[in-house]
């Protein structure tokens, strides 16, 4: 972990990165990626997708570094960047089944029960958002990017537009369409 | 109170955007003086606020410990920012201006030609004299604009050639619908070797 990363923000990281200094982007790297990768890994269903695209995220965001513009929030630029690939990367995959790896992390949410077990109501919630996580894999790339904005990542609604530069009543439409699919796979919760 | 159907589809159709909190405020206190005595159209808005409760719930996903070193890694073999950019619009920008360049003085001399092979009696000596100074660079300039001529011949020629060819061994009919399928095809491969180029922009540029 580089050690300037407590001690500047953004946008003084990148001023250094664009001045030359390699190890400046290192440090945006290590603050923002696993942020990314939540991303990526929420909408591509599998890690070695998600290590992937986060990987090409972050190198299109060093190529395009002196295109960024200052006052904006980075975060919000980097995000943008890794939604379109993904969203790029399953229209040239197709959509997959049930994935693998959601089956082993529904797994690893029960390992990490307490001695004794989980109590009944933290089970019930976790088996419904595994159920939830395994319908939104089935939706189209943009409905999907647009419930994991929502409800994991907690943008409001005008973020959403604002990261996908998509017009807020479009952002509505693929929320409220999204989710109503989701409800419809998976049943009464 | 009676409920209607009419009343609880409206109030379903407008359920997401009451769980949202964007409806406007009438609208919203219609639908919440529903919900407050419409049991079906309760239990609807829960399940609503169940799934997104769920989704919410998803925990954190941790990336693996090398991910960071990776990027790294990949980053130092890349020119720095705009770098590559910059090189390839400069190698573009000298082509389209040395293309243009070109155009301009195969139509400048050739139309410079034509002007002063017809109007050389006309103008006299002032128009020998030009024609005598600059003969050497107009030649050179009609000799690249005949080149492109040539060339040009040679590509219609060709294309009759196969056009008649391939009128001798097909059915007219065929031959049309050939064709049409033909461009059909050629517009099919460009799009989807343009669409392939746009996506690769996407991934890394190396």
């Amino acid at each position: 972990m580089n050690e300037r990363d407590g001690g500047s923000d953004d946008g003084e990281l990148i001023r250094l990165c664009l001045a030359g200094d390699s190890s400046a982007f290192d440090a945006l790297v290590a603050r923002h990626h696993r942020g990314v990768y939540n991303v990526t890994y929420r909408m591509l269903g599998n890690a070695e997708d998600a290590s992937d695209l986060t990987q090409e995220t972050f190198l299109r965001v060093y190529t395009r570094l002196d295109t960024f513009k200052s006052g904006n929030p980075f975060i919000a630029w980097v995000r943008r960047i890794a939604t379109n690939l993904c969203i790029d990367h399953l229209r040239r995959r197709g959509r997959p089944e049930s994935s693998l790896d959601q089956q082993i992390e529904a797994g690893v949410q029960h390992a990490d029960a307490t001695p004794g077990g989980l109590p009944a109501e933290a089970v019930e919630t976790a088996e419904d958002t595994r159920r939830v996580l395994e319908a939104m894999q089935q939706l189209p790339e943009k409905q999907r990017a647009v419930l994991v904005l929502r409800h994991i990542e907690g943008l409001k609604l005008e973020e959403i537009a604002r990261t996908l530069r998509m017009p807020l009543g479009t952002v509505k439409t693929m929320l409220f369409r999204g989710r109503a699919a989701v409800r419809e796979t998976v049943g009464e919760l | 109170m009676r409920r209607t159907a009419i009343d609880c589809r409206s109030v379903r159709e407008a359920l997401e955007e009451y769980f949202e909190e964007v409806l406007p405020a009438r609208r919203r206190e219609q639908v919440a003086s529903h919900l407050a005595s419409c049991p079906a159209c309760a239990a609807e808005l829960r399940q609503i606020g169940k799934m997104a409760a769920a989704l919410e719930a998803a925990p954190r996903v941790v990336p693996a410990e090398d991910l960071v070193r990776l990027v790294s890694m990949r980053v130092a073999e890349l020119p720095a920012p705009g770098q590559r950019r910059a090189l390839v619009l400069g190698f573009r920008r000298v082509g389209v201006l040395a293309a243009c360049l070109l155009g301009l003085l195969a139509g400048v001399s050739y139309l410079l030609r034509s002007v002063l092979s017809q109007n050389e009696v006309l103008l006299g000596s002032t128009v020998i004299w030009a024609k005598g100074s600059m003969s050497q660079l107009i030649d050179w300039l009609v000799a690249v604009a005949s080149l492109g001529a040539s060339i040009w011949q040679a590509a219609v020629d060709i294309g009759g050639a196969l056009l008649l060819a391939a009128k001798a061994s097909l059915p007219a009919v065929g031959l049309y619908a050939a064709g049409e399928i033909g461009i059909l095809l050629a517009l099919i491969l460009v799009f989807h070797l343009g669409r392939r180029k746009t996506l690769a922009r996407h991934t890394l540029l190396i």
